[in-house]
């Protein structure tokens, strides 16, 4: 008999909870979470809370970095919003974004649920999928600015010698971001792929052999049994890589260096350059609180949207 | 001591206010124990210890830490040095705002002038016309140096640590492939290393399937297109003045006219010194236009090399181009002044440059009187040349740095007008001088 | 959700499990070993090319396995950088912040997950919203922070934030912990367990295939970590692998095979550690696969 029927019988066995007394419950209930709470809230208030708080302080402030801060108003905001290239830093990330985002978590959804089929194989191709996720970014830079060279790279020669015109990669404006996304999900895929490999493992065959006795097709298998069943992977994945993608920075840094061309600048890229090769911090903060502000919507978005789609087990 | 880190950096109450308190109180009692984060541990000599921080190569860091090592002893203080493998700015800037910076450091071109106006790094002069400095300032060739003095033309807040010219790398056997008889050494002891010349070179390397040059949007590959035709790049009181420099024109003309034709392909924005060097070092590449840190992994490669300067109008001279280097500066909050200046001194004169370079191969000294440096091993074989640039040439114009600004708008701004194939040499000009001029 | 669950609970009945290979399965296992290869190409080409003289990782057309082999690379990133210190290093703050934060992420997700306290939905936003600002932006007063605790150029600086605060490890397991069904810990609580004993008997066991998944990506993010050590270490006594292998980048040109052998040499160690883990997660799969 397995675990899972052990605990649906012990649930049957006994009758359900009575609705919670409220008033004194709730206070155990607070002091138990404050106790498993209690390390991450010290880490939330003596390393996020002052750092945030000071970024939020610069975003209304002038800082260069040295000195004193002095009160600017709303006057770091106005400067972003009349400087043209933000515009175009913030089309580039979240083209990106659109890319990279999908691209990555469809293709690890779909990888996960073959390598699913592969047997005893399944941990040589994860190795496979995995390696890009181990080489660090210096070699990762290494390699792609070599792959993406037009002059010697082997993906180019292969393209042209199959008739088809071999793109400048990081030269040309209309590929440039799609090369960042290119990379980002060659090397995000392996863990994308382990996660979901990971939540789909928690599902467990029986479930889906139950449906197919009942008479499920195979995609109907997939849409109404493991879809529903791997949610809340799914939105963990999608809210952390949305996120992750919407601060995009390295890739451009690596492959471009500190001039990249507006083609190729994302909204961090540009914080960075702000703060650290112009001094102005000031604006710097500005634009990364309005980065937040976008998060959070999307990310409070997904939240809410969640209670849809998203299966939770009771 | 935490609260005087704290209000040097910001203005405490403001911080307060933000929401530090809870940050604050966790920390003040650890605080007291130990302000700032060492970073140099062991015991100081007599005369206390004195630290400096620089980028540096595994065989720099390992030179460097020697010459702490001699330095220790010489000026009876323990100095230690720290190596900053990665974003350089980002980590001084941290320590600087955490008053934990090295006593010295490394600036690069693009921050000098904020460093100076914001009063991060100390004047050196006093201590330069001073009796015991091991250095004099006319042992720098004026050209190196000029970036380091503040917007007003006083002062000079850091040494040049080294330097690496603008020339020209050349593939002896891709030359020959193609058809070139003489090489552009040879051709420059002869006297007819000229543009025609120079261009008969790469015209006839990309007839034979090669590349000739690679360049990036980098200063130090292109701003040589003005000053190597004899164009005048700036005036006496640091304008650009390129846009009205008739071979200033002439020479920008000739390097968008090999743009189009092939002759040099525009690599785009890249890392320093990526743009051309593994297609040099395939051998499919004929020039490459790089200082002299390019030699050490040259040294592995199976085809003949060499080095010549720029070309000039007459085929025989060292034009003015550009020099690449970093300075060494005092920290204005340095704990230790004395021994720091003493450090900066002993680093950069002539003993601690022999010192620091010999060996590495991947730079020319920033003073005079020591050119067996470059040099050394008989490698490249025209390696005096080095020297004989350096002394014409020029570190960083002050109008391309003269805020932070503008030192990143400039590559961006050059990488944008050299992809554009309806730029001319004076719409160039103009947009340039527009940026840097104000 | 529930409906469907139980109704598939209910047909659940037990027969035989072996299927005949089918001509789909060949061509599937074809389909996956070549996009793992193409996959793990540019990790194999740095590894082979860890291996050339200089000359020949430039060559063009390019080679992939060595033509003359060499450990030239290996030997000049030994003599230039103190790998065996800085692989103590690295092991050492990536070992203690997963340990460290796989517990007290869990602990926090199954507050959030599983206990109803007042403010539970505004503070899980709050967890999430710090993951929102860029790191680059918050260096300086952590920085400064750092100053204050006075852990500048120790690896408190790396271990401490890392291990006390994070905001994905906590949602992960949230996001687990809320799928597992709540019967069995109603049942032991009416019992009279406490919620220490439901946490610790209960709810880690089952987390074990995503805590391990957890476990191998915290440690990962801990191993290639650049920027912090970067920021926070000054003494190359401290330096982690990632500052190692970067000075061979250089300020202008690279040491191409010194650069190629020292990424190698600091992630094989991973992709063995990741052999030798993924069994956990397929005991693990064995484990919930029994569950259901």
């Amino acid at each position: 008999m397995s675990l899972d029927t052990q605990i649906r019988a012990s649930a049957d066995a006994v009758p359900a909870p009575p609705r919670r007394k409220v008033s004194r419950r709730h206070r155990k209930d607070t002091i138990a979470a404050l106790v498993f709470l209690s390390p991450q809230l010290v880490g939330l208030i003596v390393f996020m809370v002052g750092p945030l708080g000071f970024a939020l302080y610069l975003a209304f402030s002038h800082w260069d970095g040295f000195g004193a801060a002095t009160f600017a108003g709303l006057s770091n905001f106005t400067e972003l919003f009349e400087n043209p290239r933000i515009q175009r830093s913030a089309i580039n990330t979240v083209w990106f974004t659109v890319l990279q985002v999908p691209g990555v978590m469809i293709t690890a959804f779909l990888f996960a649920l073959f390598m699913q089929k592969a047997g005893k194989m399944t941990n040589v191709y994860r190795l496979g999928f995995v390696a890009p996720v181990v080489t660090s970014s210096v070699a990762v830079a290494t390699i792609w600015l070599y792959l993406f060279n037009p002059e010697i790279s082997p993906i180019n020669s292969a393209l042209r010698s199959i008739g088809i015109p071999a793109p400048n990669w990081l030269q040309d404006p209309a590929f440039i971001i799609p090369s960042f996304a290119v990379v980002a999900i060659w090397q995000g895929l392996g863990y994308q792929l382990v996660m979901f490999m990971a939540g789909l493992q928690s599902i467990g065959a029986s479930y889906l052999e139950a449906a197919e006795l009942d008479g499920c097709s195979a995609w109907q298998k997939l849409w109404h049994v493991t879809v529903p069943l791997i949610s809340p992977t799914i939105l963990f994945l999608s809210i952390t890589s949305i996120i992750g993608s919407f601060q995009v920075f390295d890739y451009i840094y690596v492959f471009m260096d500190s001039s990249a061309p507006d083609e190729a600048r994302t909204i961090v890229y540009e914080i960075v350059q702000m703060a650290f090769r112009e001094f102005n911090f000031g604006a710097a903060s500005a634009l990364a609180f309005l980065l937040f502000l976008v998060l959070l919507g999307v990310t409070g978005l997904q939240m809410a949207a969640q209670k849809r789609w998203v299966h939770y087990a009771e | 001591m935490s609260d005087s880190l704290l209000s040097r950096t910001v203005d405490r109450r403001a911080l307060l206010r933000t929401g530090m308190l809870g940050a604050l109180g966790l920390a003040a009692a650890p605080a007291l124990a130990a302000c700032g984060g060492g970073s140099t541990p062991g015991s100081s000599g007599a005369g206390g210890s004195v630290s400096w921080a620089a980028w540096a190569n595994p065989g720099e860091g390992e030179r460097y830490k020697k010459f702490a090592e001699e330095l220790s002893k010489k000026i009876n203080a323990k100095v230690s040095f720290q190596a900053v493998v990665g974003d350089y700015e980002a980590k001084l800037l941290s320590q600087l705002a955490g008053g934990a910076a090295p006593d010295a450091f490394y600036v690069g071109d693009g921050q000098m002038a904020k460093f100076i106006a914001s009063k991060q790094v100390s004047d050196l002069s006093d201590y330069l016309s001073h009796g015991k400095s091991p250095v004099k300032l006319d042992e720098f060739p004026e050209g190196l140096y000029q970036w380091c003095k503040a917007a007003d033309g006083t002062g000079l807040y850091g040494l040049p640590v080294d330097c690496n010219p603008s020339v020209l790398w050349f593939n002896k056997d891709v030359l020959s492939a193609a058809g070139v008889s003489s090489d552009p050494a040879q051709l420059f002891d002869g006297g007819t290393w000229n543009f025609d010349a120079f261009t008969d070179a790469l015209d006839k390397v990309r007839g034979s399937g090669k590349k000739g040059l690679i360049l990036s949007n980098w200063w130090f590959n292109w701003v040589w297109a003005v000053t190597a035709f004899g164009g005048k790049l700036q005036d006496e009181s640091g304008r650009i003045v390129f846009a009205d420099d008739a071979k200033a024109q002439e020479g920008l003309s000739w390097l968008l006219e090999q743009f189009k034709s092939g002759n040099i392909t525009y690599a785009g924005s890249l890392p320093k010194g990526q743009s051309g060097d593994a297609l040099f070092l395939a051998g499919q590449l004929a020039f490459n236009n790089v200082g002299r840190w390019a030699l050490p992994t040259l040294k592995t490669a199976k085809f003949g090399y060499d080095i010549a300067p720029l070309p000039s109008p007459t085929g025989k001279d060292i034009m003015p181009v550009p020099v690449a280097t970093a300075a060494i500066a005092l920290n204005a909050k340095a704990k230790n002044r004395e021994k720091a200046l003493e450090l900066i001194g002993n680093y950069v004169s002539k003993e601690g440059q022999q010192f620091r370079l010999s060996g590495g191969g991947n730079a020319v000294a920033s003073v005079r009187g020591l050119d067996g440096l470059a040099t050394e091993g008989g490698v490249p074989a025209h390696g005096k040349l080095f020297n004989d640039v350096v002394a014409k040439g020029f570190a960083m114009p002050n109008a391309f740095v003269s805020n932070a600004k503008t030192a990143t708008e400039l590559p961006t701004l050059v990488d944008k007008l050299f992809k554009n194939p309806s730029t001319t040499a004076a719409s160039f000009s103009e947009a340039v001088s527009k940026l840097v001029n104000g | 959700m529930s409906t469907l669950t139980r109704n598939i609970a209910r047909s659940q009945e037990p027969r035989t499990r072996r299927r005949p290979v089918r001509p789909g399965k060949i061509i599937l296992h074809l389909a996956l070993a070549t996009c793992a290869a193409l996959m793990a190409l540019p990790f194999l080409w740095m590894m082979f090319s860890s291996f050339k003289p200089l000359d020949e990782i430039f060559r063009q057309p390019p080679t992939f396995l060595p033509e003359a082999w060499t450990t030239g690379g290996y030997e000049t990133a030994f003599a230039g950088a103190d790998f065996v210190r800085g692989f103590w290093n690295s092991t050492y703050i990536a070992v203690t912040v997963t340990v460290v934060s796989l517990l007290t992420s869990t602990m926090a997700a199954y507050a959030f997950a599983r206990i109803d306290f007042r403010g539970s939905k505004p503070l899980f936003m709050v967890f999430l919203a710090t993951m929102m600002v860029p790191a680059q932006l918050t260096i300086i007063p952590l920085y400064i922070i750092m100053g204050w605790l006075g852990w500048i150029d120790t690896p408190l600086s790396l271990i401490m934030p890392a291990s006390l605060f994070s905001a994905f490890g906590v949602f992960l397991m949230r996001q687990y912990i809320k799928g597992i069904p709540l019967e069995l810990e109603e049942a032991a609580e009416l019992d009279g367990a406490s919620r220490f004993r439901v946490f610790t008997t209960m709810i880690l066991p089952l987390l074990r295939t995503p805590l391990t998944a957890l476990g191998i990506f915290t440690f990962l993010g801990q191993w290639n970590n650049f920027f912090g050590p970067l920021i926070f270490l000054n003494s190359d006594a401290n330096f982690t692998l990632p500052l190692l292998v970067n000075q061979f980048k250089g300020q202008y040109g690279a040491d191409w095979t010194s650069l190629m052998s020292a990424t190698t040499l600091v992630a094989a160690p991973l992709l063995i550690i990741f052999a030798v883990a993924q069994r956990q997660i397929v005991d693990g799969i064995a484990l919930s696969g029994s569950k259901s």
